[in-house]
């Protein structure tokens, strides 16, 4: 069985012409062009995932800068990676990576992850609102804007958004936000643009009260916003979990906060969501005490926030590749503001300026942007990474390069020209990249996930006889997290489904041809809410379906 | 129809009658309570302002002991305070999770006053994470900082803040010391307690490094719980500060019970600073009254509202009375304009629905840490503002308590209500059910469906219903027939005899079809 691409080749049709116009075209021309352009840009089928460090991350214990190495441990030697430790790219020799986030360097080493150096903004602001806000917004550090830079570019593309949404040519959310609090980056004029899905498989419709009370003023606006949101939720919900429940299998990610997050945004891009802009968001980041452990400062609290970063890209990479949609997805990680080059009194660092971007994914350009920050002799604890890139030029050269956002646009999402730092490998962004044939063998490989650390099916025999009583068995039941699932096939076609209480098929573990044997799969209900589930396994003409619990609270 | 808002400060002379009362109760407490909407509909308003505008200064009880099931708590019974016993690793999580109980009990249980949710003001206000405690002493300690400075003297409440343990934990005053001070507490003192980050509000970095120096030398006392001060660990050089305060300079001292000098002067200097008051006003005004601070607002209740804090040397008393006491706080702009918190929302429905709760402590516990869990799942866990500026419904420009709302914040708010009202509902969530019958039967002329439907919505909601949403919850009462008197018989007959189950689960039925209406529906957000 293969995996077949499933967008639909039109968009494509459609853009080249328009493109090779437009870019040579006059002015006039140009604007009448650029709302056409708009929509072809949205034609394209790719997608970036900003994943949000909140509290402000230490760059420099992040990437370490090699060349003035002797003078960062002078200044931070309670809480530095000590140079045993530490790990050196192939790639690199001037860089070298924290040793919890092995997994970001082998990307780095493919070439599947580039190093943007040094990124920040003019007079850094040490106040994590204030330093949060010009991030999200795009202002420069003394000005306050209400719409976020994201929002601003959306407003573009979806113009008149809420209203009419959604529509034939905009089925899904402008943006998709897996932690519960909207980002101010979404925010528009009149309205955010994300649509918050903590479960795809949550479809829980909301009453609608085709009787409205009588408001007026600010009541009403309150209550036309409430009714908004609960009108986008029911609409993008169904279709949502519709479309997430087409895929049955992901490959493993590590069980944290992060790693769900980018194992839901897979499943949705997998299942053919259009929304092409996903925010997750870890936080923790605000290590002023205790962030490394003080024997092995290789270690502590800043080191598992990172383990935690690096553990989630590499498992989203890889099943992104596994699904067959990794040439369409690219990340990049950001947050308010980096820290300080010397270590405090407490093993932490205060809030600092510049710091590290990671951009990553099968397109990314790899390797390094800029020049690694120079640390002085005897910096003292004020003493700060100053600025190389401007964050904004990093957006912006990430919506022109992944999006073809014209130059135009982004002048009037980023309020000026900001440099242009290239990020991806192909640049050939308009147009649609599609779906990867996806090997038929790495399909069957893991399509059992038996148990989540060997990877292959297990046969414990292939002379069982056959009681219809125990050719399908389900336990724990009630189960937790992960269900296991034991069957047996006769030989020929199996199917093993499940189904939420509502009847409705919510994943195939598996389907195929199954020589005659008993068979293990691992099933991953952890994302679904409490509730009964039945399981269904079909050999042939026999079948039989298990009620079991889900009960995590 | 000119929606802008005229009133200001001025006293509120208008009526006193149910929308009113319950506008006041449900700004000032967590929902209004059908007593309570009662209670005060007797007296006058400037009676009531005085009754509800003070702190409750009855005994309010203390954490318990309710973790010992399993294993004993050699110094705490079962039931028994931990607040005077020693420390103990081994129960400490135990101990810290009881108080947040204590906390959530003391929210559905509020007094008639504004005590609690003045409280849950400075909470946010301060936005310290208890969870993060070391020692439970200080989680218990820092909330009752926080109720006796509740309505008293926001100076004060500063310098006490500024040495409590809890906050010293939260923002690192005890790594804070002259050779390496941390900038922590310094910032947010300025930028999120005081002065705020307005364009009027010009200290500087130099001004927060200053400050931290000030506050170099706390220590954690283990035995006791508490904040000690080491001389040793103070920066004795002389602190000065930005033209933003004058060029001031704070001198340095010698001894240990010397510090208050120098830590209580440099806030005083920050008190100087008018933007203080207008900083404060502002967050008074978007947490009690709307998020929405036009120039119109800011020049008749803001400015006026600073000018009554600076009067009063900053007491917060005379601000809360001249603020609900306005005119402009009873403005028809102002009712039903504010978007629930999910304290509102769930309190102020256990409260106003008043469900028999378990008299069992244990099972009482239990309920506490589903409500506790609750908060949580709606983006209010009561003990941990998400961080140090409170929650973003307070203060993120330009969405403000808008925030509370999404797709998912939304699907847990039905869902609970579904889980309250049906004890068929999946997931549970809790074992309390909301007694329907029990809450209609208090309805003078419940068997009546208009009066019922009158009485309930004019309780619950700020707006006001169209006549089309009364029919359509009408016929749900009258299951589509067109009589009144099918539900009359029906709610008779169950008087008649109430241990019919044939009897009450027609009643019931219907009251579940009713209730679900009214609080799935989106105006039941707004208050």
């Amino acid at each position: 069985m293969k995996r077949r691409s499933f967008l639909t080749k039109t968009a494509l049709g459609l853009a080249s012409p328009l493109v090779s116009n437009a870019f040579g075209g006059s002015t006039k021309l140009s604007s009448i062009l650029s709302s056409a352009i708009s929509t072809v840009d949205l034609a394209n089928d790719h997608v970036l995932v900003l994943i949000q460090l909140a509290g402000g991350n230490d760059g420099l214990n992040t990437i370490l800068p090699l060349e003035t190495f002797g003078n960062l441990w002078a200044a931070r030697n309670s809480i530095i990676v000590p140079d045993d430790r530490f790990l050196v790219s192939k790639l690199s020799k001037r860089i070298a990576f924290h040793p919890a986030i092995e997994g970001l360097k082998n990307m780095f080493d493919d070439s599947k992850l580039r190093i943007v150096n040094s990124v920040g903004y003019p007079n850094p602001d040490f106040s994590h609102f204030k330093s949060t806000d010009i991030w999200m917004s795009g202002s420069n550090s003394n000005e306050t804007l209400l719409t976020g830079w994201l929002g601003r570019y959306l407003s573009d593309e979806y113009s008149n958004y809420p209203n009419n949404y959604p529509n034939v040519n905009f089925p899904d959310p402008p943006a998709i936000v897996t932690t519960s609090v909207l980002p101010f980056l979404l925010q528009g004029e009149s309205s955010n643009f994300g649509e918050v899905v903590i479960n795809p498989s949550n479809n829980y419709q909301l009453y609608d009260n085709k009787l409205p009370f009588i408001s007026s003023g600010k009541a009403a606006k309150e209550l036309e916003f409430l009714r908004q949101s609960g009108s986008l939720s029911n609409q993008y919900s169904s279709k949502l979990f519709e479309n997430s429940s087409k895929v049955s299998q992901q490959k493993p990610y590590p069980d944290t906060g992060l790693g769900s997050q980018l194992k839901n945004i897979a499943n949705l891009i997998a299942g053919g969501v259009k929304t092409k802009i996903y925010i997750a968001s870890m936080s923790g980041f605000d290590t002023h005490a205790n962030q490394v452990d003080r024997a092995e400062p290789w270690k502590g609290t800043h080191a598992n926030l990172l383990r935690e970063l690096s553990e989630a890209i590499v498992a989203f990479q890889t099943d992104l590749k596994f699904l067959g949609v990794s040439k369409r997805v690219i990340g990049a990680t950001f947050s308010e503001f980096g820290r300080r080059v010397g270590s405090n009194a407490s093993l932490g660092s205060d809030h600092g300026a510049a710091a590290p971007m990671i951009i990553f994914g099968e397109q990314a350009l790899g390797g390094v942007a800029g020049d690694n920050p120079m640390i002085e002799q005897y910096a003292n604890p004020n003493t700060n990474v100053p600025m190389q890139f401007d964050f904004r030029s990093v957006f912006s050269s990430l919506l022109k390069d992944w999006f073809c956002v014209n130059q135009n646009t982004l002048e009037k999402v980023f309020m000026k020209n900001f440099q242009y730092i290239p990020l991806v490998a192909n640049l050939d962004c308009l147009g649609i990249t599609g779906n990867e044939e996806v090997d038929e063998n790495d399909n069957l490989v893991n399509i059992y996930r038996p148990d989540i650390n060997s990877g292959t099916q297990k046969i414990l025999s292939s002379e069982t006889t056959l009681t219809d009583g125990n050719r399908l068995m389900a336990y724990p039941n009630s189960f937790h997290k992960t269900l296991k699932l034991e069957f047996e096939s006769e030989g020929g076609h199996c199917i093993l489904q499940i189904f939420n209480s509502l009847g409705q098929q919510i994943a195939v573990v598996n389907e195929g041809n199954f020589q005659r044997g008993y068979y293990k799969a691992v099933f991953d209900g952890q994302d679904l809410p409490d509730s009964l589930y039945y399981v269904r396994f079909q050999n042939k003409s026999f079948q039989k379906v298990l009620n079991v619990v889900k009960a995590s609270r | 129809m000119d929606n802008s808002i005229s009133s200001g400060l001025e006293p509120y002379d208008g009526p006193w009658e149910v929308p009113e009362v319950k506008h006041f109760l449900k700004r000032t407490m967590f929902g209004a309570k059908p007593n309570d909407i009662n209670y005060f509909q007797n007296r006058s308003f400037q009676q009531s302002l005085q009754e509800v505008i003070r702190i409750n200064n009855n005994s309010v009880g203390a954490p318990i002991n309710t973790y010992s099931e399993k294993e004993i708590d050699p110094d705490v019974a079962y039931g028994a305070t931990w607040v005077n016993a020693p420390f103990s690793n081994r129960f400490k999580f135990d101990r810290m999770w009881t108080s947040i109980h204590w906390w959530t009990n003391r929210l559905i249980h509020q007094d008639r006053s504004i005590t609690e949710k003045m409280i849950l003001f400075w909470h946010n206000h301060f936005g310290v994470a208890n969870t993060g405690s070391q020692d439970p002493r200080t989680n218990y300690r820092y909330i009752n900082t926080l109720h006796v400075n509740a309505l008293g003297n926001f100076k004060k409440m500063i310098k006490d803040i500024t040495v409590d343990p809890l906050m010293l934990n939260f923002l690192n005053g005890f790594q804070n010391e002259a050779r390496a001070p941390d900038e922590n507490y310094a910032r947010e003192l300025m930028e999120l307690f005081t002065l705020g980050k307005g364009p009027e509000s010009k200290y500087t970095e130099e001004d927060v490094k200053a400050a931290a120096r000030v506050l170099t030398g706390f220590q954690f006392d283990y035995n006791r719980g508490s904040a000690d001060f080491f001389s040793s660990r103070h920066d004795i050089g002389d602190k000065t500060f930005s033209s933003f305060f004058g060029n001031k300079t704070i001198k340095a001292f010698g001894g240990n019970e010397d510090w208050p000098t120098e830590i209580f002067g440099m806030i005083d200097m920050i008190f100087e600073k008018e933007e203080v008051s207008k900083f404060l006003c502002r967050k008074f005004y978007r947490f009690f009254v709307n998020y929405d601070i036009t120039d119109e607002i800011e020049q008749q209740v803001i400015l006026p509202l600073a000018q009554i804090f600076r009067n009063n040397n900053y007491e917060i008393l005379p601000v809360m009375n001249a603020l609900f006491g306005s005119k402009h706080f009873f403005d028809s702009e102002n009712t039903g304009s504010m978007i629930k918190s999910p304290i509102d929302f769930y309190i102020g429905m256990i409260r106003e629905m008043e469900p028999d709760l378990p008299s069992d402590m244990r099972i009482y516990s239990y309920f506490m840490e589903d409500s506790r869990k609750l908060l949580f799942y709606l983006q209010q866990h009561l003990p941990d503002p998400p961080n140090v500026a409170g929650w973003p419904a307070y203060y993120q420009n330009p969405i403000y308590g808008r925030s509370w709302i999404n797709s998912e914040t939304l699907k847990t708010r039905a869902s609970y209500v579904e889980a309250f009202l049906d004890k068929n509902a999946k997931p549970r969530y809790t074992s309390v059910i909301l007694d329907l019958i029990k809450y209609a039967g208090k309805i003078e002329g419940v068997e009546d469906p208009n009066q019922l439907i009158n009485k309930v919505l004019e309780r619950m909601f700020s707006l006001k219903p169209s006549q089309e949403y009364k029919n359509h919850l009408k016929k749900i009462l009258l299951s589509n027939q067109e009589n009144d008197y099918y539900w009359t018989n029906a709610w008779l007959d169950y008087k008649s005899k109430p241990d019919d189950e044939n009897y009450k689960n027609i009643v019931e039925i219907r009251l579940r079809q009713f209730f679900k209406s009214i609080m799935h529906i989106e105006e039941y957000n707004l208050h």
